[in-house]
């Protein structure tokens, strides 16, 4: 009776914890976003070799987040980051027009990687406060987003620096996230990786 | 003062195109015609034999490349030994820290790319790199007329050249007070090319 209890007291107050895995290319702003959301201030950021991981709790849901280094030699081991995740978090460099398609080529492979099939898509339009930036439209259409076909993806403008549009981000994320598992899909998709 | 000056005022491309393919330009004070000159002259023998070096012998470390070019042993912003970045607009190799700034001032001035991660020689970025590469002359050149040019130093508030020991902060105050003069380097190079060809 009382574990009962307890189990629907955790439904309707306990906190959910998500998995979370932010790729991007290099220079995006994914470190800087990360340390935005854990501690609220921004971090004099080096490039990141390697990963960094954080929690981030919003509302009831914690969200552990893996940052990984965007450099063309660390984007081969995105892969090992793919299992077990239930959202992919991209972040695009709005002023980056020149890398644009390289974006889009890294984000398809991402998403139609097997063990991302299942995952939702949040995709971070960085930097909107240069002068210059392109705005989520053109990022949506420089990705392929308009595409996708049974993905669920959501497009934020954001500018990391202020901390603009990163909660609704979250917000966006959790939500989804919660009505897929009352849904009742599994975060673990089933195949093999293609790499 | 004795020496003659000449001013280049050019404002950054507005259009599009002109934005993706050209580096920033700004203004440019110069103390001496002359040093442009001959310094032009030092780029394309340097160029030259490097582009020599690539075609000829097919070197395999583009970091031995990029490193040999004297001035490049170390960082461009704050001497620290082997740097393993590289602004491929901007002609210059800082380390880690230094590219955490440069990161900071945004892609329309400077391109950060690893020279270990990033860049290999098949790529376009790297021969983009090896054609304006000259710039990193123009580094060092362009820090000695500022920083000797004492008037303008106190006026533009220019903070000392920091060393690789110095604050995260100490480095981001000089990089960005540097930054919008960067331009004069790229400028050189182009106006050379451009009167040459």
């Amino acid at each position: 009776m009382g574990q009962t209890f307890r189990k629907l007291f955790d439904t309707f107050f306990g906190n959910t914890e998500m998995r979370v895995v932010m790729l991007g290319l290099d220079a995006a702003g994914k470190t800087t976003i990360l340390y935005k959301l854990h501690i609220g201030e921004v971090l004099s950021t080096v490039p990141t070799i390697g990963f960094n991981v954080e929690k981030v709790q919003y509302k009831n849901v914690v969200f552990t987040v893996w940052d990984v280094g965007g450099q063309e030699k660390l984007r081969t081991l995105w892969r090992h980051y793919f299992n077990n995740t239930d959202g992919l978090i991209y972040v695009v460099d709005s002023l980056d027009r020149e890398r644009l398609g390289m974006a889009k080529r890294e984000f398809q492979t991402i998403i139609n990687d097997p063990f991302m099939l299942n995952s939702v898509i949040l995709v971070f339009a960085n930097k909107q406060d240069l002068r210059g930036a392109m705005s989520p439209r053109e990022v949506c259409e420089g990705l392929g987003l308009f595409d996708l076909k049974n993905r669920k993806w959501h497009i934020q403008a954001t500018c990391a620096l202020k901390g603009d549009g990163l909660y609704e981000g979250l917000d966006w994320l959790s939500t989804t996230l919660k009505e897929r598992k009352a849904a009742g899909y599994s975060s673990i998709a089933l195949g093999t990786s293609s790499f | 003062m004795g020496y003659g000056f000449f001013h280049w005022c050019i404002c950054q491309a507005e259009n599009e195109a002109d934005r993706t393919d050209k580096p920033h330009y700004g203004i440019l004070h110069l103390k001496n015609k002359n040093s442009a000159v001959s310094l032009a002259s030092q780029l394309e023998d340097s160029n030259r034999s490097l582009m020599d070096d690539i075609y000829s012998n097919e070197v395999d470390s583009v970091s031995k490349i990029l490193r040999g070019i004297p001035g490049n042993d170390k960082c461009a912003e704050c001497t620290a030994p082997e740097p393993e970045w590289a602004s491929p607009n901007l002609g210059i190799l800082p380390c880690i820290e230094c590219s955490g700034v440069h990161r900071n001032l945004g892609v329309h001035i400077s391109k950060v790319r690893s020279i270990t991660l990033d860049v290999t020689v098949s790529e376009p970025a790297f021969i983009y790199f090896v054609t304006w590469v000259m710039r990193a002359y123009c580094n060092s050149m362009f820090e000695g007329l500022l920083l000797l040019d004492d008037e303008r130093v106190a006026e533009s508030n220019v903070p000392m050249k920091p060393c690789s020991t110095d604050a995260f902060q100490c480095k981001e105050k000089y990089i960005q007070a540097k930054s919008t003069l960067f331009c004069v380097a790229i400028l050189l190079g182009w106006t050379y090319f451009v009167l040459h060809s």
